[in-house]
């Protein structure tokens, strides 16, 4: 297997000497350059055309954000990682916008950056496990939860409501058009704007939120 | 030699870097200061190589500190704000290649 070539870019000399000495010694892996700050990277990653850029985010002139955007968007298939000591969302957020593949904070060990790089040829996102944790927190946090939802948030129309308190007592939409004498196509527009409001996927759903939330009358034994 | 680094990539890179030169024996690294502090009283190093990552020294393991328990070795702090090298209680070098910073110790 050919070894995996790597630009390595950090503003501090001792870190990128320290790194590169760690990386020469796999039989894997090639540093191919050094850069310094973003400008340089950018410039050696057209020159070299590593596979892999491990890159720093806080540096001068250009940082490592910028680089990521100028160099995804001229060399696209050259795969960059992030190695840093920044752990805010939003840093990691800007990162993936830029289009980097991972991101490593520099706590981790020399054998485990060798273990990260080994699975990006295999496809695998290399990410620090507390950044890891962070994105999964911040996707919780763009996901609605149907049960965290208040009732309140999108109030339904009576006419919905309605509509819902028939579907909760198991009828099919033509029966429920016969009821409030309303076309099939109707109730069924009334039934998407329902799912649409509460955030729901299915009819199910939307049963069961109705009566644990109170917002229609739980169905009798005899229905 | 002793190396302190709150980035165990950085101390490893270090390590490996000293290790290449002729007169130095690291003994140890590491990246926890409770461990390390405990790791420095067993190995009992002739210098203690600690860097300091940003401008917010770490109470925990910082020059100071160990002077405060009474540690023998010559401690030598590598800033990376600016690249200097702080001799406890001494001179101060700025460090670009691997070279100076064998030079300081």
């Amino acid at each position: 297997m050919e070894p995996l070539r790597v630009l390595l870019v950090d503003d501090h000399a001792l870190f990128r000497q320290g790194v590169k000495s760690l990386l020469d010694s796999r039989p894997n892996i090639e540093v191919v350059g050094t850069a310094k700050d973003g400008c340089e990277a950018v410039t050696l990653a057209r020159q070299m055309l590593p596979d892999v850029i491990l890159m720093d985010i806080e540096m001068p002139y250009c940082d490592g954000l910028e680089a990521t955007r100028k160099i995804k968007r001229e060399l696209p298939h050259v795969q960059i990682v992030m190695l840093t000591v920044v752990d805010d969302a939003d840093a990691i957020y800007e990162a993936i916008r830029a289009g980097a593949q991972g991101y490593l904070l520099k706590d981790l060990e020399a054998q485990q950056l060798c273990a990260m790089l080994d699975g990006l040829r295999r496809g695998e996102a290399p990410l620090s496990g507390a950044i890891a944790a962070k994105i999964l927190e911040e996707f919780r946090q763009m996901v609605p939860v149907p049960s965290e939802q208040p009732a309140y948030a999108d109030p339904l129309s009576d006419r919905e409501r309605e509509v819902l308190q028939l579907l909760v007592c198991g009828k099919s939409n033509a029966e429920i058009a016969a009821e409030l004498t309303l076309t099939e196509n109707t109730v069924k527009t009334h039934l998407s704007n329902i799912l649409a409001k509460l955030h729901l996927k299915n009819r199910i759903q939307a049963a069961v939120y109705a009566v644990s939330r109170g917002l229609v009358d739980a169905p009798s034994q005899e229905l | 030699m002793f190396v302190f680094a709150k980035s165990s990539l950085f101390s490893q890179g270090i390590k490996n870097l000293l290790d290449a030169e002729p007169g130095l024996d690291v003994v140890g690294w590491e990246a926890d200061p409770t461990t390390a502090i405990k790791k420095i009283g067993e190995t009992k190093p002739d210098a203690i190589l600690y860097i300091a990552e940003n401008s917010c020294a770490r109470p925990s393991f910082s020059a100071e500190h160990l002077l405060k328990l009474g540690v023998k070795a010559k401690i030598v702090e590598l800033s990376l704000d600016d690249a200097s090298v702080y001799v406890y209680q001494g001179e101060q070098l700025t460090v670009t290649e691997i070279g100076d910073l064998v030079s300081a110790i």
